[in-house]
């Protein structure tokens, strides 16, 4: 069924971009790689687009569709999604034309991104991992403990530190998941994000849905490879600047107390439900599309219908049909992992934040002797913890307007 | 008359806490 009123013309052949199709399951992700906008289809559906793009007219399609599976499609609806997911050019001028013939443009730093999971290297990342646990093992002084944090008396020093140090480390992680993407030739962009209360690092990699499933794995863990070879590095580099007397040299300490603090960051990952890169790969081995959103409004309509509140029910008929199934279970996990994280929250740093607030306001306010060096301790202190709530209120009123902006699609399900 | 149910796929996003 093909009427002109949307905009085409049923009997001329419909200017579609360059798509790429890659089949995942029984269903077909279709894009756009210029512009990284991505739709899953269903099989039936993308062969719609497929012929579309072979120049074939939407009134001839409609015919084809109605020959193969015994029923018409809705043409109209069909085609206002692919405007929705801007599939569909602007009509042709030569200019579009030439555009549209155009290859993009390769991706920076893609030989480097070769070169680093290359088969040599990877023999360099397995040999300096396994030195520096035979080198754990042989001397246990290396191996981590939270007391490593402590390498002076001076937290504030510690805490500095660590922050200082966590700079450059991030970035690493964060650019091993890219360059693992520009191996693939995929584009990536690096943004500052919110989970819970934490501030986070986001590479972003959304070329990584047209790519099959078993090829997204070295991207979604090339940044815990980088924090594995950190570790090893610095923990080598304490062993190997030991004083005459066998103790870690000064530099040796901060090594061990980075090293730490990259470990309490593996762990992290462990936190799925906060969406982390193991969540990503949970979530792709089970062949979700969008699983932590599908099980958050799943829990969302069990307690409304529990309270029977009918009226609040969010729809499930755009729920993927793996996500429904696996939310079933997974939405249980979310459910403990937010309650191990808010209680931690709530039970030890708010007690251990308010308790050394006060201290450091009682060295402002107090009328006793304060040295310099103490009032400066207590000032750097809170700064830095003042600035993270303000970075993470930031976030979360910058987080809220950009999903206030977002168009609302009316024939793709968001 | 069938409707194609056709879905936007948001991007991958891999993360580091700071």
């Amino acid at each position: 069924m093909v009427t002109a009123s949307a905009g085409y013309d049923p009997d001329r052949p419909l200017p579609l971009h360059q798509l790429v199709y890659l089949a995942d399951g029984e269903e077909v992700t279709v894009g756009r790689p210029d512009i990284d906008s991505y739709g899953i289809f269903p099989a039936d559906g993308a062969e719609i687009v497929r012929r579309l793009e072979a120049g074939a007219t939407p009134r001839d399609t409609a015919a084809w569709y109605l020959d193969e599976y015994g029923e018409g499609v809705d043409m109209d609806d069909v085609i206002a999604a692919l405007g929705e997911l801007e599939f569909v050019r602007p009509a042709d001028t030569a200019e579009t034309v030439a555009a549209a013939e155009t290859a993009p443009a390769p991706v920076r730093w893609q030989r480097l991104g070769a070169a680093l999971f290359s088969p040599p290297a990877w023999i360099a990342y397995a040999a300096l991992t396994a030195w520096a646990l035979v080198t754990m093992v042989r001397r246990p002084d290396l191996a981590p403990t939270y007391n490593h944090v402590f390498f002076t008396d001076y937290y504030t020093v510690v805490q500095a530190a660590l922050f200082v140090f966590a700079i450059p480390q991030l970035l690493l992680h964060e650019a091993f998941h890219a360059l693992a993407g520009r191996r693939l030739g995929l584009r990536s962009t690096l943004t500052i994000g919110r989970r819970l209360y934490f501030i986070v690092l986001e590479t972003s990699l959304p070329g990584l849905v047209a790519v099959p499933r078993r090829r997204r794995y070295l991207p979604i863990l090339a940044g815990m490879l980088a924090d594995v070879l950190v570790m090893a590095v610095l923990t080598l580099v304490a062993d190997l600047t030991r004083e005459p007397s066998g103790a870690f040299s000064l530099g040796g300490k901060v090594c061990l107390a980075i090293a730490f603090a990259v470990l309490i960051r593996v762990v992290w990952q462990f936190s799925f439900y906060l969406r982390t890169d193991l969540y990503v790969l949970i979530s792709t081995a089970l062949g979700c599309v969008d699983l932590h959103d599908t099980a958050k409004q799943y829990l969302r309509n069990r307690v409304n219908r529990l309270l029977g509140r009918t009226g609040r029910l969010v729809d499930e008929s755009g729920w993927h049909e793996t996500d429904r199934r696996t939310a079933r279970w997974y939405s249980w996990l979310i459910v403990v992992g937010y309650a191990v994280s808010i209680g931690s929250f709530a039970l030890a740093a708010v007690p251990i934040g308010y308790r050394m607030l006060v201290g450091v306001l009682g060295r402002f306010t107090g009328g006793g002797e304060v040295g310099w060096e103490e009032l400066l301790d207590s000032a750097v202190f809170s700064g830095l913890v003042v600035l993270q709530f303000v970075i993470i209120a930031w976030l979360m009123i910058r987080d809220r307007r950009h999903r206030r902006a977002q168009r609302r699609l009316a024939h793709v399900i968001a | 008359m069938k409707k194609i149910k056709i879905r936007k796929v948001g991007p991958i996003r891999l993360t580091a806490a700071a």
